[in-house]
């Protein structure tokens, strides 16, 4: 029977295959990576012309030719590297290419089982501002029950970069190879749930068999396939897009972002786009910890910490069965958190971790514990910011508007986010007052990490600014850099802080200054938020200075915020500012 | 061009090593965890500009056992590579009496009844981890000796 489907020569299918317009088809720009008529893939063996880049018409001709004409049909040949432009042409041309020996091909599939597939989210990390952009990766899920054993599809810049500076800009503006990935769905979880500590969101896709099948065959054609790595639009989150579009060439994820693609942002696109059903949440070691915190009394937290340090072997008698179960389990959790923070060496960790499980074990069947479910990262704020506002300062009241591209400052509310971090990226308000137009800000990069002390916990509280700023003098414009450092209390609900803050002012004056500030905020619940801080600034050049801050935020929906502030700034003059405004977020 | 070379270079040396990448490093026992790596406070801010990961990026379906020392009575190639990169999280479910490990574990193993083999686990403990030291081979042997 094959032999009558093989009598179509190349001559004819190359014809037909123009007269179908297969290289102008959604379907194979799709293949090839190829959001107008140029493909993103920068890796010659993707292609099998020369200038296959470019040319999707010769590229697809000399597909059809290989795959119709060409003896070698084992691993590597041409037959086996693209199953999915093989399957997807036999069924636009009704043929088929007859069989082939891709043994590899065969055992990757026999291993992976595909059944369904999973959006993975890892949230933001601990003292990592920068990480709320989060990360997205796909699952290829078996049929086994258990989804650890699943296949976690990845798409990462390759890296051995330790200078900050250098790794920013090349993951900016290129420089970097990225590369898809495919490693078991437990690993990436010790990466990412127990050594970066991130909490996990899964978004169940709704793709049948066949588009799963269909996303697998196109993913063994991208392996070991280079592509320049762009931090804004062609990263991880944005590499995943083309996999489901493949699996179901109907959706248009990409048509949802425009010059950025932030991760959280790509898990409204699969919602909006109707693929989403259930949705699970795995914790991180340290939430599963600051769960023990709370359940543990405070004799138990004692032994707890005790044990974890190796001073004492085994549990206080005085403490309940129950708590001694849990101080064991915390205890085995802190030991092995340590070590991966590498602050305790393999065998130390090893024989404690040992000795404490072998007597969690003796304890029998104990209370699971329970771990308090969070605001799912989809019910965010959006990144960008549109802010429109009226201003009453001293001297003046101008009408405010402003735009932030990304992402998220210690005002809003935390909704989806990770409480006590902030990341703004070219945050800028511009004033109009009686036709005349002036900057009253523009901050360049700004970050901070609020991050509470726990009793298993002593983290450090850090922030950052460097940008233009009316604060300093009397209503003028000036260039501030500042690095604050200090601690900070509370818990999801509330925070309070104290940190110092050294400044280096440049602009109009340059002036250094030193700071102190204490501050806090209150998440009310119904994402109301309230936030307050006051602070001195001591400097070489100028008076010292008193700010304080007091605002109100209500996020109605994750597209709209209305808020009000008072800012009091006390240099050589009472320069008081109340605003009041909406913030619209897209 | 130059960089694209290394890079597939790179790659190509990942990929051949990528069947053995997680326990060449740890061994075969406990701490099969990633130990995190924070170079600076620098690049802890900036972390997320790339996702970067510096050796990961191999397609490898199978994190590998053949660092281990191979387990006698369990031919089951899928059950050893979990048991040898989930030692710790493992251990720690063992002694719990429950979790997605000891679940997954069962599975691998066709067993039917989960708790009972969660029970009968725990109430082991000190048989399957006999001292700090047991590798991979030596608990799927005392586990399935276990769950018979």
């Amino acid at each position: 029977m094959s032999l009558t489907v093989h009598a179509i020569s190349t001559d004819e299918l190359i014809p037909h295959a123009h007269s179908l317009k297969l290289s102008q088809s959604r379907y194979w720009h799709l293949l090839m990576h190829a959001p107008h008529n140029e493909s993103e893939i920068d890796d010659d063996t993707f292609f099998l012309v020369p200038d296959g880049k470019s040319n999707l018409s010769s590229e697809l001709e000399t597909t059809i030719k290989h795959l119709n004409e060409d003896i070698n049909r084992s691993n590597g040949s041409v037959f086996c590297r693209f199953p999915a432009r093989r399957t997807w042409l036999e069924s636009e041309l009704n043929t088929t290419f007859g069989d082939g020996e891709c043994t590899e091909y065969e055992a990757l599939l026999e291993k992976m089982d595909p059944q369904k597939v999973t959006l993975v989210f890892p949230s933001a990390h601990i003292n990592s501002p920068a990480s709320m952009f989060g990360h997205t990766f796909l699952r290829i899920d078996s049929s086994m029950e258990s989804k650890l054993m699943s296949y976690a599809i990845n798409y990462a810049a390759q890296t051995d970069e330790t200078n900050g500076a250098s790794f920013a800009y090349k993951g900016l503006f290129g420089g970097y190879s990225g590369f898809y990935s495919m490693l078991p769905y437990y690993e990436k979880l010790k990466e990412y749930r127990d050594s970066e500590s991130r909490d996990v969101w899964e978004y169940d896709l709704n793709l049948t068999h066949d588009e799963v099948m269909a996303m697998v065959r196109h993913i063994w054609e991208l392996q070991g396939i280079q592509s320049w790595y762009y931090f804004l639009d062609e990263n991880c989150s944005y590499n995943m897009l083309w996999l489901a579009e493949v699996a179901r060439e109907s959706i248009h994820l990409r048509d949802h972002f425009t010059y950025y693609v932030s991760p959280p942002e790509t898990v409204r696109a699969f919602e909006e786009e109707g693929l989403v059903g259930e949705k699970h949440y795995r914790p991180s070691k340290r939430t599963k910890l600051l769960a023990y915190e709370k359940q543990l009394t405070p004799l138990a937290i004692t032994t707890t910490k005790s044990l974890a340090s190796g001073d004492h072997l085994s549990p206080d008698d005085n403490i309940s069965v129950q708590q001694k179960q849990y101080s064991l389990e915390a205890a085995a959790e802190l030991v092995e958190y340590d070590y991966i923070q590498g602050k305790l060496p393999k065998d130390a960790y090893a024989l404690r971790y040992h000795e404490l499980l072998r007597q969690r074990a003796s304890l029998g069947q104990g209370e699971a514990l329970v771990i308090d479910s969070k605001s799912n990262p989809d019910t965010a704020h959006h990144a960008a910011r549109f802010e429109l506002a009226k201003g009453w300062y001293a001297n003046r009241s101008p009408y405010l508007i402003g735009w932030r591209p990304a992402f998220h400052d210690l005002s809003e509310d935390d909704t989806g986010q990770l409480s006590g971090a902030q990341i703004e990226f070219l945050d800028t308000l511009i004033g109009i007052e009686n036709g005349r137009v002036s900057l009253e800000r523009l901050t360049i990069l700004s970050l901070a990490s609020i991050t509470p002390v726990s009793q298993f916990f002593k983290p450090f509280s850090w922030r950052m600014k460097a940008g233009l700023d009316r604060e300093y003098g009397e209503d003028q414009l000036g260039f501030v850099t500042r690095i604050g450092a200090g601690s900070a209390i509370g818990n999801e609900k509330w925070y309070g802080y104290l940190l110092t803050e050294p400044e280096v002012r440049v602009g109009f004056k340059s002036d250094i200054g030193i700071g102190l500030s204490a501050g806090g905020a209150i998440n009310w619940g119904n994402r109301m938020k309230t936030r307050i801080e006051m602070g001195e600034i001591v400097y070489v050049d100028a008076p010292h200075r008193i700010h304080g801050t007091l605002s109100h935020q209500w996020q109605v929906n994750p597209s709209m915020s209305f808020f009000g502030n008072f800012e009091l700034n006390h240099q050589r003059i009472n320069d008081d500012r109340m605003c009041a405004g909406v913030n619209l977020y897209f | 061009m130059k960089k694209i070379l290394i890079s597939i270079v790179a790659v190509a040396a990942l990929a051949t090593a990528g069947f053995a990448t997680v326990n060449n490093q740890t061994g075969c026992g406990l701490g099969s965890q990633i130990i995190h790596d924070d170079s600076s406070a620098v690049m802890l801010a900036l972390q997320a500009t790339t996702n970067g990961t510096s050796g990961n990026q191999t397609f490898g379906v199978t994190s590998g056992t053949s660092g281990c020392k191979k387990s006698r009575l369990v031919i089951n190639e899928r059950a050893a590579e979990f048991v040898a990169s989930n030692m710790d999280q493992l251990s720690r479910e063992i002694a719990i009496g429950q979790g997605e490990s000891v679940s997954t574990l069962a599975e691998l193993l066709n067993v039917e009844n989960k708790s009972e083999f969660a029970s009968a686990l725990q109430a082991n403990y000190n048989a399957i981890y006999t001292t700090e030291k047991a590798d991979m081979a030596t608990v799927l042997d005392n586990v399935s000796t276990i769950a018979g």
